[in-house]
């Protein structure tokens, strides 16, 4: 009998899922929590954990984007503004956590700034914060995620998680604000 | 009397709530990434995926035996059934196969039907010597030593590394009797 040779099965080769496959979400939780424990070791303060979960979402939202373009929206790609927004609230948000985001606020205060805004992040379902971490959001990671899909579609974005308290809800909200570069506001304006 | 009857794994599955495979899978990426980065060392990449996997399996084991009413495994092998019928399937929404049993009954090999950590996953050349799926020898390693069973848990084939399926060895070490935590005569 000849030996068998090793194959190495080409990636791109296999034909793609059709993304319909789940995992428990307590399978999920722990790997979550494995991350964020590990990175805790890794550094000496809350700014630089927030930095490297971010940059670690940031990586799941680039491929996240290429995956869902070339599924969902037949390679085409998002021009304007409020298209890529509502890809990222309704398209990411539904493949990724099961549902579309609760909310897409355009900022009052300033015209770079929106904010997509959940009751419970699925990230933060199993995390409690101690009291001296401070405002440390294990949603940074949901952040990268977004500045990830935000920066590669053409975007660039600066992309925090930040907590908001609501009254009359013991747990406080997660808003994930994106403050958008320059460059694309103007190209936004010049497109009209 | 009849003991509570065990649930399959599907049963409990279809009834735990869910997430998309593709958000673990990605998650795990960066995961395997980040130790790359900070570790350089595939072998250190490896024992630290390891370890990550046994902090999951000590916790993992509750969960388990809370929502899957197994009862009490009266020998190796009807454990190794229940980790690749109910467990597997349970958190990952695979089932595994359980063959190659040694004579004595003590090492077994699990066959992974498809494995949701390694979609979309290629290993570079750098990264030959990487066990992509560490963390799940871990897992077992951790869940079993927490019911008193030392074991040891490595990969036999691995489709990464061009084999042709995800084989996991589980070698049954020793079994560790518990430890009855107070002194009798306090």
């Amino acid at each position: 009998m000849i030996g068998k040779m090793k194959q190495y099965t080409n990636v791109l080769d296999k034909p793609l899922s059709k993304g319909r496959q789940e995992v428990s979400l307590s399978g999920f939780a722990y790997l979550f929590s494995e991350l964020v424990q590990y990175n805790q070791t890794q550094v000496d303060n809350i700014g630089e954990l927030e930095r490297r979960l971010e940059d670690a979402g940031y990586a799941v939202g680039v491929r996240v984007l290429e995956l869902l373009c070339h599924r969902e929206k037949g390679n085409r790609r998002e021009t304007r503004l409020l298209g890529i927004l509502s890809f990222v609230h309704s398209t990411v948000w539904k493949v990724l956590f099961g549902k579309v985001a609760d909310s897409l606020e355009k900022g009052t205060e300033h015209e770079d700034e929106y904010m997509i805004s959940e009751k419970e992040l699925l990230v933060n379902r199993f995390i409690s914060v101690p009291k001296d971490m401070g405002s440390f959001n294990c949603g940074a990671f949901v952040a990268g995620i977004v500045r990830g899909v935000l920066d590669n579609a053409g975007f660039p974005a600066v992309v925090t998680a930040h907590f908001v308290p609501v009254d009359g809800q013991q747990r406080p909200r997660t808003t994930i604000l994106i403050k958008f570069a320059e460059e694309v506001l103007r190209r936004e304006a010049r497109l009209g | 009397m009849a003991p509570a009857v065990p649930r399959s794994g599907d049963a409990i599955f279809a009834n735990v709530e869910r997430v998309n495979a593709e958000l673990f899978t990605l998650t795990y990426g960066a995961i395997v990434r980040q130790l790359l980065t900070d570790l350089e060392e595939v072998e250190e990449v490896n024992k630290q995926l390891d370890q990550m996997g046994y902090n999951i399996g000590i916790r993992l084991i509750d969960e388990f035996l809370a929502k899957s009413n197994v009862t009490r495994c009266v020998d190796f092998r009807e454990t190794a059934e229940v980790i690749a019928k109910v467990g597997f399937k349970m958190f990952l929404g695979v089932t595994a196969s359980v063959t190659n049993w040694d004579t004595e009954g003590t090492s077994c090999s699990l066959i992974l039907d498809d494995n949701p950590l390694v979609d979309f996953v290629e290993l570079p050349d750098t990264c030959q010597g990487l066990y992509y799926c560490n963390i799940l020898s871990g897992v077992v390693r951790g869940a079993l030593e927490m019911v008193s069973m030392k074991t040891e848990v490595t990969w036999i084939r691995d489709m990464l590394r061009g084999d042709d399926a995800f084989e996991l060895q589980v070698k049954l070490l020793k079994q560790v009797p518990e430890e009855y935590p107070y002194k009798d005569d306090e």
